[in-house]
């Protein structure tokens, strides 16, 4: 069955495709936006009932294949030490992120001038600067201006007031003094006033299975709203099986399957991708034809290479006092003191500490069985009351340098619930990030026992990590170096273009989500601005 | 008296037997503490209700698999000391199927009423009555604040 044709269709509604869409309505274009997943009610997250840590591992686990949803699609990464996280759903993977959200720093864009590795983005953060501005203004991002390991924000009256340090904070901000280290109130993407029709938070702590209240910035309570209302249509429950060619070698639509299974056309004068660093690679090699035998805007053959996760490493420390427990957002202050390169530290690149408060009962009970602390038996309760609400840490998000042999490829047998070819990672963590997790280890434990910590946990890397999908349909001049160029368009398919982490050149050391939206309404902006020669 | 007819049951008798001593092996009542075990009624009910039909016969399977490995019996027939000597085995062995049965059985004990109440925990979900969280210190901030910038311009 075909349908009336459109003039802009968009695969994935999650931060990019949102963005893009909300970006586009002013051309009056007819935009279109095919959803795999559903929206989804905020009255069903876990948050609402008292069971909610059992339900955040279950239907709303970060893990496709835990979660097991019909909308999901199945992952092999039995190939690599870190899984693969994300959520199929109108709001894509903000659904299920901490709303921790930094920006890249300008020596990001810049990593082979500096350091003499991986590439220079063709682009620099001058060029993203008004867009960062631009998503901020709609998601509405708390923080505090004055950050010294950043560049001034362009407008910190956008700023809402910063999340509570809480009791957690405290502890980590007099471990970070102590060693002399920099730390500083996260930029977090919750609304701590109201903002744009959004309540404010009120510190339910299950930011990571979904925000009942609407305070975090999922884009389904973002950009959709605007989006939607301005024009957009949005289907759910559809999804894509491949990108189609007309005879010139131009996209000419998709072909996917609606909400009741019946495989549909819908043909487009623009497609636009957005649906991540894995569903990306795996829609453009699942659309091969004639002209494209390797997968689509593939003659580069990078397509699905170069995947970067960011390796995480998790440091948990034991406080004698009670502490936040599981109240209150996870985010709340960070640390950039390691993220500029040093090569005394025998690495190069850095990382971000996101310190990440408290945990809930079952999560604490987990953690203390897991790193021994807890046995079974007699002394469980003992142990256990050690623990509850004592535990406090952070993360390190460590830069992951682009390698052509961690993959996105398709699995021979492994398909989705319509019969589509599903993704398989092949991924091995570099020795440049082994020495970097390491290190963060190293003084993260020294942190925390300069703040009052008489015992310390950790992983490294954290095997559920994979939430950060980025470089497998790379951005660059090149054609023969790149999928998309510049600004986002396919070099193969001039009338193709990604928005999703996927374009990333190298990943920085920063949860990507604020940068993705930035690109998203960058290269969406340069299509607004080429509208009369876009295909050229 | 139950409200669950025989026909009803997702788990065999064997199973069922199985599962209550291991979780009570697990996390055992603390009647100081006021902490119910794990096999405890109400939350016994919990994890055979929760329990995936694949995953915990898979776990059951394991646990007589060990016992014959170890003791060259069953488990229904294993004395007390080799059930003891079992748990001891099952806890370090790090299996990913007793994972799967230890998140099981910390996820049903964690959200019981008793067990919250007994640690001091308000019995109730996050939404929409949220929490509170203290400011926390902000002077400690200052000293970083007088920090001069040292982010890398890549232009300088």
């Amino acid at each position: 069955m075909s349908q009336q044709p459109v003039d802009v269709l968009i695969i994935g509604a999650g931060a990019s495709g949102a963005a893009a869409a909300w970006n586009l309505v002013d051309t009056r274009m007819r935009i279109v936006c095919l959803e795999q997943g559903d929206w989804i009610n905020p009255l069903d997250y876990p948050s609402t009932g008292q069971d909610w840590e059992a339900r955040s591992w279950g239907e709303f686990s970060v893990s496709p294949n835990r979660r097991g949803r019909d909308t999901d699609y199945p992952v092999n990464d039995a190939s690599s030490p870190i899984s693969i996280s994300n959520f199929n759903g109108v709001g894509g993977g903000t659904i299920l992120y901490n709303g921790h959200f930094p920006r890249f720093h300008p020596s990001d864009f810049k990593v082979k001038t500096l350091d003499g590795v991986a590439d220079d983005w063709p682009i620099d953060y001058q060029t993203l600067a008004p867009f960062y501005a631009q998503n901020d203004r709609m998601t509405g991002v708390a923080g505090l201006a004055g950050d010294p390991a950043n560049p001034p924000h362009e407008d910190p009256a956008v700023l809402l007031p910063p999340l509570p340090l809480g009791k957690s904070a405290t502890v980590m901000g007099q471990g970070f003094n102590a060693q002399g280290w920099h730390w500083w109130p996260s930029d977090a993407a919750i609304a701590t006033q109201e903002h744009d029709g959004r309540a404010p938070c009120i510190n339910l702590g299950a930011c990571l299975s979904g925000c009942a209240q609407g305070a975090k910035a999922s884009t389904d309570v973002t950009y959709w709203p605007h989006a939607i209302r301005q024009g957009v249509e949005l289907r759910t429950r559809c999804r894509v099986r491949e990108i189609t060619l007309d005879e010139h070698g131009m996209a000419n639509g998709v072909i996917y399957y609606d909400e009741h299974g019946v495989e549909q056309f819908q043909h487009a004068a623009v497609v636009i991708l957005a649906t991540n660093g894995v569903g990306t690679p795996r829609l453009l090699l699942n659309s091969k034809s004639e002209r494209f035998p390797q997968g689509l805007a593939n003659s580069s053959g990078l397509v699905g290479k170069n995947l970067m996760f960011h390796p995480y490493a998790m440091i948990r420390g034991v406080f004698p006092q009670a502490l936040d427990g599981a109240r209150g957002p996870g985010t709340c202050i960070w640390s950039q003191e390691f993220y500029e390169t040093d090569k005394r530290r025998g690495f190069v690149r850095g990382f971000t500490y996101e310190m990440n408060r408290g945990m809930g009962p079952a999560a604490t009970a987990m953690l203390g069985i897991g790193h021994g602390r807890i046995p079974w038996g007699a002394q469980f309760h003992q142990k256990y009351a050690e623990l509850h609400e004592r535990i406090t840490g952070m993360v390190a998000i460590c830069e992951d340098l682009p390698e052509r042999h961690n993959t996105v490829t398709l699995d021979a047998q492994l398909v989705d619930s319509h019969g589509i070819p599903a993704p398989k990672i092949d991924y091995t963590l570099s020795e440049n990030s082994r020495k970097m997790l390491d290190f963060a280890v190293a003084r993260a434990s020294e942190a925390l026992r300069a703040g009052g910590a008489t015992d310390v946990m950790h992983e490294a890397p954290l095997a559920v990590g994979g939430w950060h999908l980025m470089g497998t349909a790379r951005m660059g001049t090149d054609p023969a170096q790149s999928v998309v160029n510049e600004w986002g368009r396919a070099h193969d398919v001039k009338n193709l273009f990604i928005v999703d982490g996927s374009i990333f050149v190298t990943s920085a050391g920063v949860n990507p989500t604020r940068t993705i939206q930035a690109l998203s309404l960058y290269i969406t902006d340069c299509m607004k601005t080429r509208l009369a020669n876009l295909f050229d | 008296m139950s409200d669950t007819i025989v026909t009803d049951a997702r788990f065999n008798a064997a199973q069922t037997e199985l599962v209550a001593f291991v979780a009570g092996a697990i996390i055992p009542q603390d009647i100081q503490r006021g902490m119910p075990a794990a096999n405890s009624p109400a939350i016994l009910h919990d994890i055979l209700c929760s329990a995936s039909e694949v995953e915990l016969p898979a776990f059951c399977v394991h646990v007589e698999t060990q016992t014959q490995t170890l003791f060259g019996c069953s488990f229904q027939h294993a004395a007390a000391e080799q059930r003891s000597a079992l748990m001891d085995h099952l806890a370090g062995s790090n299996h990913v199927v007793t994972r799967g049965f230890v998140s099981l059985v910390v996820q049903c004990y964690f959200r019981d009423v008793e067990v919250l109440t007994a640690l001091g925990l308000e019995a109730r979900a996050p939404f929409p009555k949220g929490h509170t969280v203290s400011a926390g210190d902000w002077d400690l901030l200052e000293n970083v604040k007088r920090r001069a910038p040292f982010y890398r311009r890549p232009d300088v």
